[in-house]
């Protein structure tokens, strides 16, 4: 890919790419590793994108399976505790908002970022994820259930 | 909305753009040079001389694995055994092999299913496509990525597994409880609450096909191998059958692979007792020959978030993490790492599913001083025999186990 191309991608899309793996891994040197290793896979690949729109989708496939694959690798499970990244949080309750989406499951955590952060409609995802729809709505569900759940309040969306 | 939004705004990677990006650049165009040199100095050496060897690590690699799937291929019929290499050539686990399980067609490329190995709770398979026609290798090299990881390994790059395919073709080769795959989403819809069909929703999604290097290396231009794996909460009570849906050049298909087998597995039970503040009692264990399960239960439903102080009431199916270093202590007074997966507990659902927790092992590992490698499926696994094993350790207690 042509550098300019590669650094004004990098320029867009690696806030988001960094977070999905952090959504996954819960950790900023493994959630850094993985966007950089997406970006690379950007970088050496062949085939031109039609558009913005399908880079970004093919870099948040390729995070999401990065990202899985990065939790079930062997040396993953050969670590005594994964270190958990500490969020700075200017108050009690966004420290418990950090603690509450954390104890999401990672598949949870990674579709709630991107349905309420980063836009993407339902069936969007499901395409993207190669999941149907209501699986998808099933995880957004449940996500708030859950969030609402540790939070203590009912209102937090 | 907004403070989900704010959350997230707060998690920025510390490497710039600008900087990763020059990075990656800078990385990539070493690696160019680097391997232009290599070529450059095989060629030189080709000319020099025929009998050098050029690669003697690789080359030996190359030898090993080339004696271990002759000898496989000759004594399956022509299946070359990947998995029993993940067991490290056990014999044991050779045995429990069923091989070249199915095979179908459809005028461009052949599927084959080469091994399946399962205990009714964990199945590994190997499956392969051939090419039969120009069509049918053109559509195997849609699986463009497993084709050039081949070539990055080669050149001994590779350093980790190779994720999923699953966004590389239309329609995804998936293995899957028997009858769940095509309706299971209206189930989850049915039952808002935790119960049978949800945790093989659960398991199903994160425990799907998986490619490694030994899989890579054995495809070529006009054949493709591929490893898939599912792992259960609970043994399927449709009748021991798991559904294998496999896209063909046209269409995508679903066969029944059996999951019967003659595993020597026990159920024992633990030693009823607490671990001093810890939350959990484990209460039960299922061990068989390749995998195990551990059932227990939360003894209570606070937990002191430590950024507030404030203990709050939450459900403990979030926190089965903190059953933490999990082993099986066998005869012996070795240790085997049991690999876990926290597993939805919708099964023993009698009363309230949040009480419990359900956790799975889906391999055996020797962890402390071993090198695992992620690359290679090679000896990962091991085979052990059930009797051998005499209590498990979670964290720094020991649990006695009593025959059920």
């Amino acid at each position: 890919m042509d550098n300019a191309k590669f650094t004004k991608h990098m320029q867009a899309f690696q806030k988001t790419v960094y977070r999905i793996a952090y959504s996954y891994v819960g950790n900023f040197e493994d959630a850094e590793d993985i966007t950089q290793e997406a970006f690379i896979r950007l970088y050496t690949r062949d085939d031109d994108f039609k558009g913005d729109d399908n880079v970004k989708a093919w870099l948040i496939r390729v995070t999401v399976n990065l990202s899985k694959s990065h939790l079930r690798s062997a040396w993953i499970h050969r670590r005594e505790n994964m270190p958990k990244s500490e969020i700075p949080c200017d108050n009690e309750r966004e420290q418990a908002l950090h603690e509450a989406i954390s104890s999401l499951p990672p598949n949870y955590r990674a579709v709630i970022y991107l349905h309420y952060c980063e836009g993407y409609k339902v069936e969007e995802l499901a395409k993207m994820l190669g999941t149907s729809a209501s699986n998808i709505k099933a995880r957004l569900s449940r996500g708030r259930a859950k969030l609402k759940d540790l939070m203590g309040e009912p209102e937090i969306m | 909305m907004n403070e989900i939004k704010n959350f997230y705004d707060k998690i920025d990677p510390k490497t710039s753009p600008e900087e990763m990006s020059a990075r990656i650049i800078a990385m990539c165009a070493d690696k160019a040079a680097e391997k232009q040199s290599h070529e450059n100095h095989d060629n030189h050496d080709n000319h020099e001389s025929h009998v050098s060897f050029r690669k003697p690590a690789l080359a030996l690699v190359a030898t090993v694995c080339a004696a271990t799937f002759t000898v496989s291929a000759s004594a399956s019929g022509g299946v070359s055994v990947i998995i029993s290499s993940m067991f490290g050539g056990s014999s044991h686990a050779y045995d429990m092999l069923e091989t070249a399980i199915f095979h179908d067609e459809d005028g461009n490329v052949s599927f084959d299913v080469d091994e399946v190995i399962s205990d009714g709770m964990c199945t590994y398979a190997t499956v392969h496509y051939t090419a039969l026609n120009d069509e049918g290798k053109k559509w195997l090299n849609t699986y463009d990525i497993l084709y050039s990881y081949k070539h990055i390994i080669k050149e001994g790059e590779g350093s980790e597994e190779i994720p999923n395919l699953g966004y590389c073709f239309e329609g995804s080769l998936t293995l899957a409880p028997y009858g769940s795959h095509d309706d299971f989403s209206n189930w989850m819809l049915d039952n808002g609450n935790l119960n049978y069909h949800e945790w093989i929703k659960c398991h199903y999604e994160g425990s799907v096909y998986y490619l490694r290097s030994s899989i890579a290396n054995k495809s070529t231009e006009t054949e493709r191998y591929f490893y898939v794996s599912v792992e259960l909460a609970k043994k399927d009570s449709a009748g021991n059958e798991l559904d294998l849906y496999y896209p063909m050049t046209n269409d995508t298909r679903i066969t029944q692979i059996s999951t019967q087998n003659d595993i020597k597995e026990k159920l024992l039970v633990i030693k009823p007792e607490r671990d001093g503040e810890k939350y959990y009692i484990p209460t039960s264990i299922r061990i068989s020959a390749i995998s195990a399960t551990l059932y227990g239960s939360f003894t209570d439903r606070i937990y002191t978030f430590q950024g507030i102080g404030r203990k709050m009431r939450v459900k403990p199916e979030e926190y089965t993490h903190f059953v933490n270093n999990t082993y099986l202590v066998m005869k012996d007074g070795s240790k085997l790492y049991f690999s876990r997966y926290d597993m939805p507990r919708g099964e023993v659902a009698n009363d309230n599913p949040y009480s419990r927790f359900v956790l799975l092992s889906s391999r055996y590992q020797k962890r402390v001083g071993e090198d695992i490698s992620p690359t290679s499926m090679e000896n990962e696994h091991i085979f052990i025999d059930p009797d051998d094993v005499i209590g498990i350790q979670i964290e720094d207690h020991y649990y006695e186990l009593i025959d059920g």
